[in-house]
């Protein structure tokens, strides 16, 4: 009798050390999420409030307790702008560092190179920044949008200048994936609109000399000049605009305009210029109608900028990092909702998730395309953004047209 | 002599033909159109329909018309300054939106012409003496308060299954929603629900009625905009709130039934041209706003896990999904 008791007390107190060990070991693993990040390169910029965006989020996430009952830790590397870079780091965290998760690099072209990483795992990958619809419409099951298309950037520009008789348009853009895409969308929409296209032409990457192009647009005289560029490109056309004298009715860029860093840059030269943004600080005490607050379709906004100036002081805040936040957010509630990690359960988690974040409304289609969120159109009047479109978020009115460079103040 | 003779003479033939010509051209003006209301900005939607419907009239922003626009942003003792300073910017006509900006704009001139829109019970609240004859210096568009106010309330426990208990929450000043108070309690005795009435006068009072709305219960949302009241139902409110028009719907409120606001302003053009071109307010009849909505948000309604009635869907002209 008194074996048997011993033996069931050693059996119990095994059993209970193995719980307190398992439970103990377990309940520290974190949830690895990995990354990788632009934050050198000519991304560097935008994809630094990108990552900016992911770390608070994580950071929010374990002060209220994490994920699963773990904690939430970021395992990312530089990939130096680079979309073949992107791809080997992808596959290092996934194979080597066995990260529990993964979160989208910066832009288009990251994105579309490392889908194929993220199919292969079959690992859930959304690309918060990553705009042009052709990634998301190759039958790819794992990669998921944030973003309003990139074809759809300019529409708001195009809006305002049919509605001011403007009749044609000359279009620019960078020879990479996001510019062509958003290119040759502002031409289907001008068209649409019953505008003319005067010019559409194409520039290298990392080309920082634009006269020619621009005296050839300038040749073609046209009301409104449509750019499809990044941050870089977008500051030196502006300037050789001036340099030039070359005076287009209206001016919009596709990337670049709406970050506080353009007026900062450019100064006045900045002014009258317009800019595509998926999301302004302002949203936050904006009305609709001029009467309702649109806050609460970008629930936990206010906080995510306030605590973004306090973590980050002095930090550029645009639109890419509430957009890399939201990416956050969602993986975390997919994974949530799933209850597990398993890439599967994710993923369909992912295609019924119907969610407003900081960034505004989520939702997409069986191909993980974005059918949910809205772009806005800003343009720089008197040193601040101005939203311009869509007409019931226009509190202000545009100014058009831009008066001439030696006619400005 | 014979020289300045003819010098008169021609100074003589100079100012007739200056007068001759000034008759036989008018003078371009460019009418001064004084805008009041209680918004956040400069876009009413009342204010874009006026502006559309004037354009299509002929009298285009600009070369034809100027407008001067005062937003109060629900601040009670601002629309009655603004509305002084209009009227002593000697603006050719007051264009206001609900009724505590026609009442402040009446107070503050007898003579320049108002026309008004979202006014609810334009009788009741003593802007116009009758709809036929509105006597005075107003005219405009009843936005039907009266007559909608029951019909809100039948159509939220048409969207809420076993609605038992409904809100009706409202600032002391509003004399719109105190107008429709009677046929509202009729209405809700009527479907056997529970009716409180909460007359709201600061803030804290508001916050303390907003955090006592149950999940189950139901709200009627006022129909004007001072202390900024229906935004805060729409934040606050753990039940469903019915909100006064389509715009509400398309930014998160789960429901709204009344006039659309921007086809009100489109409305109020007619008479805001015919004044301008001489008629005079008190021989307008008070037009009741000509297009009523009943919309629907699909996606607050699933998120509050609400079921649409079929019957509901099929008579809602606006679906938000």
């Amino acid at each position: 009798m008194m074996q048997i008791h011993r033996i069931a007390r050693l059996v119990v107190a095994d059993a209970l050390l193995l719980v307190a060990l398992g439970g103990t070991a377990h309940a520290q693993a974190p949830i690895k999420i990995g990354a990788s990040v632009s934050t050198t390169g000519s991304f560097a910029a935008l994809g630094q409030n990108q990552f900016r965006g992911y770390q608070l989020c994580v950071k929010h996430a374990n002060e209220k307790g994490g994920l699963l009952g773990r904690k939430i830790e970021l395992v990312t590397e530089d990939d130096k702008s680079d979309p073949a870079t992107a791809v080997q780091i992808y596959e290092r965290l996934i194979t080597e560092k066995r990260v529990d998760a993964i979160l989208g690099p910066y832009g288009s072209s990251g994105a579309d190179a490392v889908a194929a990483v993220s199919e292969k795992h079959r690992m859930p990958m959304i690309a918060p920044l990553a705009s042009t619809s052709a990634i998301y419409k190759k039958g790819r099951k794992y990669v998921f949008m944030v973003l309003s298309p990139a074809e759809a950037y300019l529409e708001g520009l195009l809006d305002v200048a049919a509605k001011r008789g403007l009749k044609t348009v000359a279009v620019i853009h960078e020879d990479t994936l996001f510019p062509n895409t958003a290119a040759a969308g502002t031409v289907e929409i001008a068209k649409r609109k019953g505008l003319t296209v005067v010019l559409n032409e194409a520039y290298p990457k990392g080309a920082a000399d634009f006269a020619a192009l621009l005296t050839r647009v300038r040749a073609a005289n046209p009301d409104v000049l449509a750019a499809g560029t990044y941050f870089e490109d977008a500051v030196a056309i502006t300037r050789q605009l001036k340099t030039l004298d070359i005076n287009p009715r209206m001016f919009g860029l596709t990337v670049g305009a709406d970050l506080p860093k353009f007026y900062e840059t450019l100064g006045k030269s900045a002014e009258y210029v317009y800019g595509a943004t998926q999301w302004d600080p302002s949203l936050l005490t904006l009305r609709a109608g001029g009467l309702i607050p649109v806050a609460r379709q970008y629930p936990g906004a206010r906080e995510f900028v306030e605590d973004y100036q306090k973590t980050f002081p002095g930090a550029d805040l645009s639109y890419h990092s509430a957009a890399g936040y939201s990416g956050c957010e969602l993986l975390h509630e997919s994974i949530r909702r799933a209850g597990s990690l398993d890439g599967e359960r994710v993923r369909a988690a992912l295609v019924k998730l119907e969610m407003n974040t900081v960034f505004g409304p989520f939702r997409v289609d069986a191909g993980g395309f974005q059918v949910g969120h809205k772009a806005l159109m800003i343009q720089w009047q008197d040193g601040k953004k101005a939203i311009v479109s869509p007409e019931e978020l226009a509190a202000d009115k545009p100014r058009v047209p831009t008066p001439e460079w030696s006619k400005r103040p | 002599m014979i020289a300045r003779s003819a010098v008169l003479a021609l100074l003589l033939l100079a100012a007739v033909a200056d007068a001759a010509a000034a008759e036989a051209q008018p003078e371009h003006r460019v009418y001064r159109i004084g805008v009041l209301n209680e918004a956040w900005a400069a876009n009413h939607p009342t204010v874009e329909g006026l502006k559309e419907g004037l354009r299509e009239l002929g009298l285009v922003e600009g070369r034809d018309v100027a407008y001067e626009i005062r937003y109060t942003k629900g601040v009670p003792g601002a629309t009655a300054a603004a509305a002084e300073e209009l009227a002593k910017a000697g603006v050719d006509l007051i264009f206001t939106s609900n009724e505590p900006a026609t009442l402040a704009a009446k107070s503050a001139t007898q003579s320049i012409p108002i026309v008004f829109t979202l006014v609810g019970d334009p009788v009741a609240t003593r802007v116009v003496d009758s709809l036929a004859r509105p006597g005075g210096n107003l005219t405009g568009i009843s936005s039907r308060a009266t007559e909608l106010a029951p019909k809100r309330l039948e159509v939220l426990k048409s969207l809420v299954t076993g609605l038992k208990r409904v809100w009706f929450i409202y600032h002391g000043s509003d004399s719109t929603d105190t107008a429709a108070l009677a046929s509202v309690r009729e209405a809700a005795s009527r479907f056997q629900i529970e009716l409180i009435v909460r007359e709201v006068n600061d803030l804290g009072a508001l916050f303390i009625a907003l955090k006592e709305v149950r999940r189950d219960d139901g709200v009627l949302a006022p129909v004007v905009d001072t202390f900024d009241i229906p935004a805060k139902i729409l934040d606050v409110a753990r039940g469903p709130g019915i909100f006064p028009s389509a715009l509400w719907v398309e930014n998160g409120a789960v429901i709204s039934y009344g006039p659309d606001f921007r086809a009100q302003g489109v409305q109020s053009a007619r008479l805001v041209a015919k004044i301008l071109r001489g008629a005079r307010p008190q021989d307008l009849p008070v037009e009741g706003a000509d297009r009523i909505d009943l919309a629907v948000n699909l996606n607050t309604a699933r998120q509050l896990a609400l079921r649409v009635p079929p019957r509901i869907l099929v008579r809602a002209n606006v679906v938000q999904r």
